[in-house]
């Protein structure tokens, strides 16, 4: 359908006003629980809010496979690495130690890695705010 | 990109919010793109939060799932040996419901009309979809008719589990377990050999028992990580009988028939436990989108390649991916982001990846793992290895694997249903 272009900067302003993380997660503890609680996240608060639009990031896409073993959005609940807000990811995952880390990386191009990071840097809540 | 959503939403703060309300057309209903996803495992649970914390309000998410909440497979096997319960594994859409705004339902799906793209319920009710996602993983091919209350497949969480818990924490010294594994491809592929070793260390070390474990594997060979569970097996002393066919299963008489090497044989025991072969829920074979046993889907959107608009992701797409919890997540989130550029009218993210892994349990206090990074190959329209070389696993068992098991669990299950 057609809007606008006065009512969608509206729209946007208000979105801007509704909420107000930019990336959309922020969370008050990531990375001290260490517990094996397999289905209780009392221990870490991560607020989620939805945007009001869908807006393409490639960056995104690609890390939100991170997410299965470092949390949501790279907020990890328990002592498994947040990687929320990391800006040396290409150094990280390569001189990482960690065998199942290692193992990952063999799949992944300096230039993926980059764009996982390029969209990671600006994601709040992690270790690395 | 803004839809009418959006613009509600400013009208409503604009004090406009009744007038909207008293049109006789709900400007939402008639243009915000409606995505109805069926099953709510970890594919299609991943699936929607994704659809809604990506796309927000410019899509409305329904989720179609029988059961009020969900029991994970994956842990299940520490079920067996009293390591974790069911409740353990159980997980509430409350989140999806609540943080994300999916409009869950429990009934259950009766029909998909694509001609007129809606699905009706169980109770009759009719839902219209703009993109339907199909998440309803595996169905079972038995060999014959018998009680699964007496002989379980427990390859579905929930009483299944529990009632082989029963059975196997009753077995007495002497006895006998018997466990089938079906031909691959099957759901979780380490899964039964990491049942076989979790039983196995339970009877022998905590019970303290001498019980004759023999397992019966279609395959020619243990198909994953052959290594680790081969040393677990010898360990153990199972009984491991490669290319045997289970034929017949007979709960009154407790034998199972099998063949193997072209002969029929018979063994009787106390618990049998056979995990039947396995294939596409019955859904996608009533909306005739299968191709053999699974539905043959483009992986760069899992689109159906037999049907537009019907997405089939987890373990009923057919896919050369490996069928499992994990990989479930991935795909979902390659579907959701697939099918929010596809209603924002932007190109397809060409090269998606997804990943696969998987910690299993040999023991009350030792793990193994095995991981693989998937590419979309755009001739073949399916993912492939992401390395030509073999992606490494853990090799030997040990108890700081079985620690990470947990953090891989947390943070998986929470990316799923929180």
């Amino acid at each position: 359908m057609k809007i606008t272009n006065k009512v969608k900067t509206l729209g946007l302003l208000i979105s801007a006003v509704l909420f107000l993380s930019a990336c959309g997660v922020s969370s008050s503890d990531s990375s001290t629980t260490s517990d094996d609680s397999d289905n209780d996240s009392s221990n870490t608060e991560t607020v989620i809010t939805t945007p009001s639009t869908f807006t393409i990031n490639d960056g995104r896409t690609l890390g939100s496979q991170c997410a299965q073993c470092h949390g949501t959005n790279g907020i990890s609940i328990n002592k498994w690495d947040s990687i929320a807000g990391e800006d040396d990811l290409v150094d990280e995952v390569y001189e990482h130690n960690d065998p199942i880390m290692d193992a990952q990386m063999k799949g992944y191009t300096i230039s993926e890695i980059q764009s996982i990071q390029t969209w990671l840097s600006t994601v709040k809540g992690g270790d690395d705010d | 990109m803004i839809n009418n959503t959006n613009r509600r939403d400013f009208l409503k703060l604009m004090g406009l919010g009744t007038l909207i309300s008293l049109s006789p057309i709900s400007l939402s209903a008639a243009t915000t793109p409606h995505i109805v996803i069926v099953g709510g495992g970890f594919a299609g649970a991943t699936c929607a939060k994704y659809l809604k914390m990506w796309g927000g309000d410019s899509v409305d998410v329904t989720v179609i799932e029988e059961n009020s909440s969900y029991i994970s497979p994956i842990l299940s096997n520490l079920v067996l040996n009293s390591q974790k319960t069911t409740s353990d594994l159980t997980f509430s859409y409350t989140p999806l419901k609540d943080t994300y705004k999916v409009n869950v339902i429990n009934k259950t799906l009766s029909s998909i009309t694509s001609s007129s793209k809606s699905i009706s319920l169980s109770d009759g009710t009719n839902i219209q979809y703009d993109k339907l996602v199909l998440a309803p993983g595996i169905d079972f091919e038995y060999t014959n008719s018998y009680d699964i209350s007496k002989i379980t497949h427990a390859w579905k969480s929930g009483d299944q589990v529990n009632l082989l818990k029963d059975q196997i924490q009753n077995l007495k010294n002497g006895d006998t377990f018997v466990m089938s594994i079906p031909k691959a491809p099957f759901r979780c592929p380490p899964g039964p050999y990491e049942r076989a070793c979790v039983i196995a260390d339970y009877l022998k070390n905590t019970k303290n028992i001498t019980v004759e474990v023999i397992v019966l594997d279609e395959n020619s060979d243990i198909i994953v990580e052959k290594d680790s569970f081969k040393a677990k097996f010898d360990e153990y002393g199972i009984n491991y009988m490669p290319s045997s066919v289970v034929s017949e299963v007979n709960d009154s008489t407790n034998t199972i028939q099998y063949v193997q090497n072209e002969v029929t044989k018979t063994l009787s025991a106390d618990v049998i436990n056979v995990i039947p072969n396995q294939k596409a829920a019955k859904i996608i074979f009533d909306a005739g989108l299968n191709s053999g046993n699974w539905a043959p889907v483009d992986t760069i959107s899992y689109e159906s390649t037999i049907q537009n608009d019907i997405h089939i992701i987890g373990d009923s797409q057919g896919s050369s991916q490996p069928k499992a919890g994990h990989i479930a997540n991935s795909e979902a989130k390659v579907c959701a982001d697939a099918i929010l550029r596809k209603v924002n009218n932007e190109v397809l993210f060409a090269s998606p990846k997804t990943n696969s892994a998987c910690y299993s349990p040999v023991s009350s206090n030792e793990a193994t793992w095995l991981t693989a990074v998937y590419n979309y190959n755009s001739s073949t329209k399916d993912m492939q290895l992401a390395n030509t070389t073999d992606f490494p696993a853990s090799g030997t068992a040990s108890s700081s694997n079985y620690d990470d098991m947990f953090l891989w669990s947390g943070n998986l299950f929470s990316d799923t249903f929180k």
